[in-house]
């Protein structure tokens, strides 16, 4: 399992941790029922606050992408395949809004976009 | 109990100054720490909550009893470590020991060589031979090995090198593994409390400024930087400090949207570090025109 | 709790000033108070002793605030007091055993003629010393260390000028001029003098800041 945390980044560390988490559930690296490092365990290995670890756990829990044991732990939750794959639609649509804003500002047309979508898609 | 540690209206006075109004609250399981520069008041709370000197108003409540009334229970819970190291010079560390030992109703003492060994301290030698750091590993170790269920620390770290300081907050990480148990850290090296802190107090000229999470602090303070052509009477107020020279200003702000809605994107934001909030705190106003 | 007793003990063993003192410091008084009746001499030994085996720990506060250490941990300061008050005892147990061989050891090396054992003396030296410590021990709880490190000098000076004028009373035993300190209603007063600064310390401990 991996976390890195970037301290320079804009991006509040808990969400890092949650989106790192989510993805890795998402494309299945973590399974149902797989058991997360514990939240103190976790704020020691990344040296951050506990309340830290615990935000990112309980945004994970709100969404559904695991639960949490009283005195056991916090577990991958049975995910929905079509759930699953609508999560993922999400975040990539909200990455595509982003690129329709920028590229009205910018004056770029549908087409060079798609252009550039295909030459990423071979390339990365 | 709700908070392992309480203080409400805590109040002393002296000749030439007074801490007022100190009101913070811990709960098990997590770090607090108490941050503000030279003279603000720190170890004067410190050795108020300890009942070593005598509060002249407010509440303290450790484990959820009255820190005086019931004195000698909690501090059977409690584990200190102070900057000075007040103990016995002429004694050696295993001497030391067999005086406090006694005193602890849960003394472990497989911990405390467990520790003395970890710290690479020779029990045999006198503590006037040791130096600022293993003094403190010493106290820490004796802090350690009674199985108390709060920490408090009072500047353990100021002058010692950076190497020695990453260590202890490993071993601070690893008291807290424990939820039951809480650490209270005082200190003016705001750099190790910015990793591990779950909350931080600070306080300036006797008064607490705030008593927050870490996070929530963090998110809440931004360093703005601009040029100087951006200022005038207005703006200048939405600054908590500020610090403005020949080539632009720097303020710390805790209003971002404020910020924002006054000056659009011809300023840079920045993330605040505590020591920023702590500088431009307590310099203010005053910090204008440092050339 | 015998912590506080433990303590002192080992703070004036392990200081090689104060060992250096603790074992020549009879010799010394021996050599200086050559003319005085043995069983004078034994009750100076047990008074001199027992008061400085007392006071020493407390100078140790001038130096570095180790009462830091010892308020933070588990005991209350009127308990702090208290042992302190009752270590006074320990201490003259100590003394009678540690004076007693010490001198039992000359007698025999032929040195000098003393007395190395002497109930009356010892009962003697009770009420002196109670008297002594009642005046310093309060001294030392509420004031600043080295203003009571005055007083206690004072005090000292005051015991050992009164005992070396009372000894130098000639023939005149030291026995008999103390045997207005003997009676019954005598050591009265010096026990309550003792608990009523008992409970004066803690009442002035208990409110000092440090």
């Amino acid at each position: 399992m991996k976390i890195i945390i970037s301290n320079s980044s804009d991006e509040p560390i808990y969400e890092q941790i949650s989106k790192q988490i989510k993805g890795m559930i998402l494309k299945g690296e973590l399974k149902e029922g797989d058991l997360l490092p514990s939240i103190r365990g976790l704020a020691r290995d990344l040296q951050i606050s506990v309340i830290t670890t615990k935000r990112a756990y309980d945004e994970l829990e709100k969404e559904g992408f695991i639960e949490t044991v009283q005195g056991k732990g916090s577990f991958v939750a049975a995910q929905n395949k079509e759930l699953m794959k609508e999560k993922k639609l999400k975040i990539i649509e909200e990455k595509l809004v982003e690129v329709v804003e920028e590229s009205k500002l910018l004056g770029l047309s549908y087409e060079e976009i798609e252009e550039m979508l295909k030459i990423l898609f071979e390339e990365v | 109990m709700d908070y392992i540690l309480e203080v409400k209206d805590l109040r002393k006075e002296f000749k030439n100054f007074t801490i007022d109004d100190i009101s913070f609250k811990l709960e098990p399981g997590y770090i607090m720490g108490f941050i503000g520069p030279n003279g603000a008041g720190k170890s004067t709370t410190i050795k108020l909550i300890m009942n070593l000197l005598k509060k002249d108003g407010g509440e303290i409540k450790i484990f959820g009893k009255d820190h005086v009334k019931y004195e000698k229970e909690i501090k059977d819970r409690i584990g200190f470590v102070y900057d000075e190291n007040y103990y016995y010079e002429d004694l050696t560390i295993n001497q030391m020991k067999s005086i406090v030992a006694p005193f602890y109703s849960r003394w472990d003492n497989n911990q405390f060589n467990y520790y003395i060994k970890e710290f690479d301290l020779n029990p045999r030698v006198k503590i006037k031979t040791l130096s600022k750091g293993m003094k403190m590993k010493f106290s820490l170790a004796i802090a350690l090995s009674h199985h108390a269920d709060l920490i408090i620390m009072d500047e353990p770290t100021s002058g010692l090198d950076p190497v020695f300081r990453r260590e202890i907050l490993d071993i601070l990480y690893n008291i807290i593994q424990d939820d039951t148990k809480s650490i209270f850290f005082s200190t003016h090296i705001t750099t190790d409390l910015e990793k591990i802190a779950d909350y931080i107090t600070f306080i300036n000229e006797g008064k607490v400024v705030f008593s927050k999470s870490k996070d929530e602090i963090l998110e809440s303070y931004a360093i703005v930087k601009g040029g100087t052509d951006l200022l005038d009477e207005n703006t200048r107020k939405q600054f908590i400090g500020l610090r403005e020279t020949k080539v632009g200003f720097e303020g710390l702000t805790d209003n971002l949207n404020n910020i924002k809605s006054t000056f659009g994107n011809k300023v840079l934001i920045e993330k605040a570090s505590l020591e920023d909030i702590m500088v431009y705190s307590v310099r203010g106003k005053e910090y204008v025109r440092d050339y | 709790m015998l912590g506080i007793i433990r303590r002192d003990l080992m703070l004036v063993w392990h200081n090689k000033r104060e060992r250096f003192f603790i074992i020549f410091y009879i010799p010394f008084l021996l050599l200086i108070l050559e003319s005085y009746e043995p069983s004078w001499l034994y009750l100076t030994i047990l008074v001199a002793y027992t008061y400085l085996l007392s006071i020493i720990p407390f100078s140790y506060d001038i130096k570095g605030k180790s009462q830091y250490i010892i308020n933070s941990l588990p005991i209350t300061r009127k308990e702090i007091v208290f042992y302190k008050y009752l270590s006074t005892f320990v201490y003259l147990a100590v003394i009678i055993v540690y004076a007693g061989v010490y001198l039992w050891i000359i007698n025999r090396m032929g040195i000098k003629t003393v007395d190395y054992f002497d109930l009356e003396m010892i009962k003697e030296s009770i009420p002196i010393i109670m008297i002594l410590t009642s005046i310093v021990y309060p001294a030392y709880f509420s004031f600043e260390p080295k203003i009571a490190q005055i007083i206690h000098v004072i005090v000292f000076v005051t015991f050992f000028i009164g005992i070396a004028s009372l000894g130098s009373l000639g023939d005149k035993s030291i026995v008999s001029n103390m045997e207005f300190l003997s009676g019954r209603g005598m050591i009265y007063a010096p026990i309550a003098m003792y608990i009523i600064s008992l409970f004066l310390s803690m009442r002035l401990y208990k409110n000092r800041d440090l």
